[in-house]
Order: structure tokens, then C-alpha cells, then sequence
């Protein structure tokens, strides 16, 4: 009888011992992987957003970029193939000055098809809360169409404006 | 005659071709960790490679700090200078952090390096992209709070010279970081007062023994190591029953 004790007695110390070699341990891991963006302003055509070639009359309205047609816009914003992020894109502008007075920025929309019928909307001197193409994925891109209203009794002049384009992660 | 005109023709042509090429306006950055930690009176650095390997024009790239706590000391290496170029023939002044000229991804690094570059991997299409650095110093003052996240945003603008039309391009693009201040060693203690000594009763010794057993008895490897010490016990049982020789 004491030498079955003495058994159970040795296997349970034993069990305890291989309890605690069992024991799980965890370790945190943690990794931070860089964020690569490239953004590529692809303008075809005449350089630049050029609204008429011979000049425009005041009081007119939906004036397009000369290179802009059915399928392709006055710029293509493109996501490069680079990139491991998808990004929404927007854009801003600054008022046109030259000659006298300024164009206002407000005079400008853009859209995302020939015929305004896509998302028209108003530029703006800042970027907009909310993205004009959204989750645009590496190696794809979204055309802006732009169209300019000429103020009534503008003075005849040249104007200049910068649109600003910026590729914001999604 | 003929030959000359010929091989005028296909000089004009390809030359012609060059300059025939879609304006391409590229700004490329690769940002790394995007939470940093710092003590109070260090100082951190964030680097931010810009490189231009889509573009077919230079990119003049003009940086400044966006957002930052007020009493915070951000300095972004190269500094903010003043560069003319000549843009066919025209003299042009531009404020610009760095300038990135129209470059390719390449297969390889190369042996000996390229002054002024550090070659990062392109991510997708494979090889390395030659990149410019930039530094962003962020120091923290001594005074600040241990233990606070604080935003610091670096706006970038990226231009590029000699465009026609009646409208110029620009691009844009802000780098966040989230900074946190830590103490300079980890030590651990506890603030709150110390708790009374418990005598704990006889009866709740004997519960948390009972429950720590439980536990460890309904663990699969607890119920295997139980499973043996009872299939021994079972086999000594029975061996100590058999019954004796009656011949001693």
C-alpha cells in the first residue's frame, strides 16, 4: 500500500512539472509597412487647359478644354502602378487673373464625361471634404472634363489659373 | 539630293516625335512609419522618399509643416531655397525643398550607389526606384506630457515649369504622423494606495484550491496526465488483490 502511495504520489508531481512545460506564452509582433503613392497628371494633347483657342466672348457659359472629347478628358489622373494604396482624387483651383479682375474659380465646373452629365460640380480654391473618384486602384486613373463660364462684361484680356490635383489615400 | 531629304525627313520626324509626347506630371513619395515615439526634450526623425519615374518633366517639390503642436520644433532637411532654371531660354525662379528629375525603376541597385539617391523596391512591378530623401526633425519640448499622441501633418506641393495654357498644373499631398511621448526608461509601479492585508478563511483557501485544480484537470493536457495516474492506480489496485498462494 505505501509503495502505491509513493507511485501516485511521484506520477502527480510529475504531471505538475509537465503542466508547466506545457504552459502557453504568447509575445506581441507588430509590423509597419511603408506607403508608397504615385500620382501621374497625363494632360494630351495642346500643353495645359487651354479654354479656346481664339478667345472667348463674355456671357458665355460650358466653354470646354479644346483637347477634351467623348472618351477622354483634359487630364487623366492616374494611380501608378507603384503604388500599394488605393486613393481617391480631388481637385482645387485658384480664381483666373490677368488682365483685370479676376474669373472667379466658381466660374469653372468639371465632370466626368463630355456632356456634364456625370457628377458636375463646382471648383472650388480648396480641396473638397469628400473625393471626386473614389478608391482608385494602382495602375488605374479617372479623366476630369472641365468647363469655364465667362462672366458677363469681363474685360478682353489673357487669364491665368492652377488646378491643383491631390491622390489621397482611401 | 534624294538621300539628304530622306534622312532630313526622318530626322524631323523623330524630333518631332519627342516633343510630340503627352506632358506627364509625376509625384511619387514613399512614406514610412506613420506612428513614431519620442521623449520629451529628444528628438525624432521621419524620412519621406520622393522620386519621379512616370513623369517626362522635372518636379520641383516645395514642403512645409501643415499642422504641428505650437510649441513643437519641425525642421524639414533640404531646406526650403530659391533655384533658377532655365526653361527654354527663360530665366525662372522657384521656391522648392528638392527637385526630382524624370528617372527609371531599375533592376538592380547599383555597386557604387548614385550620389544624392537611395534606391527603394517598387512595390508590384519589381526593381528599385531611384528616390530622393527628405528629413522631417520633429523635437519635442522637454515640458511636454508623457503619455499624449499628438498629430503633426507635412504638406507637400509639387510643380513643374514651362507649362502653356491658360491653366497650370499643381499636385498635393499631406504626410501625417501621429507622435507619442514616452519616458526614456520603462518602469512600472502602482499609484494607488496599498490594500489591506486580507487573512483569507480556511474555507476560501480550500475553494481556490479545488477551482485551480478543476481548471487544471479540464485542460486536454491535464485530462491525459489524470488519465494515466488512473490507469496506474487501477492496475496497482489489482495487483495488490490478487490473492495470496496458499502455499505462501
Amino acid at each position: 500500500m505505501e509503495k502505491i502511495a509513493l507511485v501516485v504520489i511521484a506520477l502527480v508531481m510529475m504531471s505538475g512539472i509537465a503542466m508547466s512545460a506545457s504552459d502557453e506564452k504568447t509575445a506581441g509582433a507588430s509590423v509597419e509597412v511603408n506607403s508608397y503613392v504615385s500620382i501621374t497628371l497625363i494632360d494630351a494633347g495642346t500643353e495645359g487647359i487651354n479654354f479656346d483657342s481664339v478667345g472667348l466672348d463674355p456671357g458665355t457659359s460650358d466653354n470646354p478644354d479644346i483637347d477634351q472629347n467623348s472618351t477622354d478628358g483634359a487630364i487623366k489622373v492616374r494611380n501608378d502602378a507603384v503604388s500599394n494604396v488605393n486613393v481617391g482624387l480631388y481637385v482645387e483651383g485658384t480664381d483666373f487673373t490677368g488682365a483685370s479682375g479676376p474669373i472667379t474659380v466658381d466660374n469653372v465646373e468639371y465632370a466626368k464625361d463630355s456632356t456634364k452629365t456625370t457628377e458636375a460640380t463646382t471648383l472650388t480654391t480648396s480641396y473638397p471634404g469628400s473625393e471626386y473618384y473614389t478608391g482608385v486602384t494602382p495602375g488605374n486613373s479617372g479623366d476630369f472634363w472641365f468647363f469655364l463660364d465667362v462672366p458677363d462684361n469681363q474685360t478682353a484680356g489673357s487669364y491665368n489659373s492652377t488646378f491643383s490635383f491631390k491622390g489621397d489615400t482611401a | 539630293m534624294k538621300k539628304f531629304l530622306f534622312l532630313l525627313f526622318i530626322y524631323l520626324w523623330l524630333f518631332g516625335s519627342v516633343f510630340a509626347q503627352d506632358a506627364k506630371y509625376n509625384l511619387g513619395s514613399a512614406q514610412g512609419a506613420e506612428d513614431l515615439t519620442v521623449s520629451p526634450g529628444d528628438e525624432v526623425i521621419a524620412k519621406i522618399f520622393f522620386y519621379n519615374v512616370f513623369g517626362n518633366r522635372i518636379t520641383h517639390i516645395a514642403l512645409e509643416v501643415g499642422e504641428a503642436p505650437s510649441d513643437w520644433e519641425i525642421e524639414i532637411l533640404p531646406e526650403l531655397t530659391t533655384e533658377t532654371y532655365d526653361v527654354a531660354g527663360v530665366l525662372t525662379d522657384v521656391n522648392e525643398n528638392l527637385a526630382v528629375e524624370p528617372d527609371e525603376i531599375v533592376e538592380e541597385v547599383p555597386a557604387e550607389g548614385r550620389e544624392g539617391f537611395t534606391f527603394i523596391p517598387a512595390p508590384n512591378v519589381g526593381g528599385f526606384i531611384p528616390a530622393k530623401e527628405v528629413w522631417v526633425k520633429i523635437n519635442v519640448p522637454a515640458s511636454e506630457e508623457i503619455g499624449k499622441t499628438f498629430s503633426v501633418k507635412i504638406d507637400a506641393e509639387a510643380s513643374w515649369l514651362g507649362q502653356l495654357g491658360t491653366v497650370a498644373f499643381k499636385q498635393g499631398r499631406t504626410f501625417e504622423y501621429n507622435v507619442t511621448t514616452v519616458s526614456e526608461e520603462f518602469y512600472e509601479r502602482k499609484v494607488t494606495g496599498a490594500e489591506p492585508k486580507k487573512e483569507k478563511a480556511i474555507t476560501e483557501i480550500i475553494v481556490e484550491g479545488v477551482t485551480a485544480f478543476i481548471v487544471l484537470a479540464t485542460s486536454p493536457p491535464g485530462l491525459a496526465i489524470i488519465a494515466i495516474i488512473v490507469i496506474i492506480a487501477v492496475f496497482l489496485f489489482f495487483r495488490i488483490r490478487k490473492p495470496k498462494s496458499p502455499f505462501g
